[in-house]
């Protein structure tokens, strides 16, 4: 009964202390797990698991071997991204060149827009609608001295 | 840190590559005050898991202690034992079968974590988790290793 006891105690004393115990080689452990280990086959085989699992991980972590030429052919690879990258970007180089005169020309077209709707309402205008006072100061038709006298003592001039 | 998560000469050359490929393109993002190894480490790391969870599908099955050949056989049952094996290479194939039965991110974080020395807080920003999920991750990761490693040890023999 007590055997059985301190068993358990040491199959969870086995199962807390896992971590530590699976990093250590059989013969590094603690007396207590030792002889715990000797008679439990069960945490025998766990700890033998779990220093398994923890060594294979290890593997995997070893100095990396460079393979020969490596560094050249990813410098080739960088060389080729960034000329692909750089031929992309020429190809609208033309279009973005001719972007300030693009700029320009809209702006004059815009400008003209703004003074032919400003300066439209005059134009329009015809010289019917004149008077005859408006059009001698306005040139439409040549000054003839009667009808300017005409104008004037109408009270006609502007 | 690309060939502890593969184990294929062609893949890990060509993930390397790209790795430095998108480091060289990202490199104008990096700040200079910013430590640069883990920020290539995070670049290395999605890398590599993209390339991983490409081959995903074709997981490889686990394996028996009678299906390993010799040397396998015989690395396992030193590293039972002893936690050191001289049999470098079967070593390293075994443990690419361990852990091909591993998820992308768990077999991730377990060997950044166990094998590199990485805290959980730093595997966490490497693979794009908190901290905890990568203590969670860590301790499934752990558990499936073991139960895997525990079928190889059940069939080494007690004379070994």
């Amino acid at each position: 009964m007590m055997r059985d006891w301190n068993m358990r105690v040491g199959c969870r004393s086995i199962r807390a202390a896992l971590d530590a115990l699976a990093g250590a080689p059989a013969s590094a452990l603690p007396a207590w797990a030792t002889e715990h280990l000797a008679h439990c086959s069960s945490c025998a085989r766990t700890v033998a698991a779990a220093r398994l699992a923890q060594g294979l991980v290890a593997q995997t972590t070893g100095e990396p071997q460079v393979p020969a030429g490596f560094a050249e052919r990813v410098l080739a690879a960088t060389v080729r991204a960034s000329r692909r990258e750089e031929g992309a970007a020429e190809l609208w180089a033309p279009a973005r060149r001719l972007l300030p005169a693009f700029a320009a020309a809209t702006a004059c077209c815009l400008i003209l827009l703004e003074v032919m709707v400003w300066t439209g309402p005059a134009g329009s205008l015809v010289d019917e609608e004149l008077t005859t006072g408006e059009q001698f100061v306005l040139g439409v038709t040549p000054p003839d001295p009667d009808a300017v006298l005409t104008v004037v003592m109408a009270g006609d001039a502007p | 840190m690309v060939g502890g998560f593969l184990r294929n000469q062609a893949d890990i050359e060509d993930v390397a590559q790209d790795v430095f490929m998108k480091a060289y393109a990202a490199m104008p993002g990096f700040r200079t005050t910013a430590p640069f190894a883990p920020w290539i480490v995070q670049i290395a790391v999605r890398t590599t898991y993209d390339r991983l969870r490409q081959r995903g599908r074709n997981r490889s099955r686990e394996v028996g202690w009678e299906d390993l050949p010799g040397t396998e056989q015989l690395a396992a049952s030193q590293l039972a034992t002893h936690g050191h094996t001289e049999e470098q290479a079967a070593a390293r194939d075994l443990a690419d079968r361990l852990l091909a039965s591993l998820s992308p991110k768990d077999r991730m974080a377990l060997i950044l974590a166990d094998g590199l020395g990485y805290s959980a807080a730093e595997v966490g920003k490497a693979l794009g988790v908190s901290a905890l999920a990568v203590r969670l991750r860590l301790h499934r990761a752990r558990q499936k290793a073991r139960q895997v490693a525990g079928q190889l040890v059940g069939g080494i023999p007690d004379d070994a």
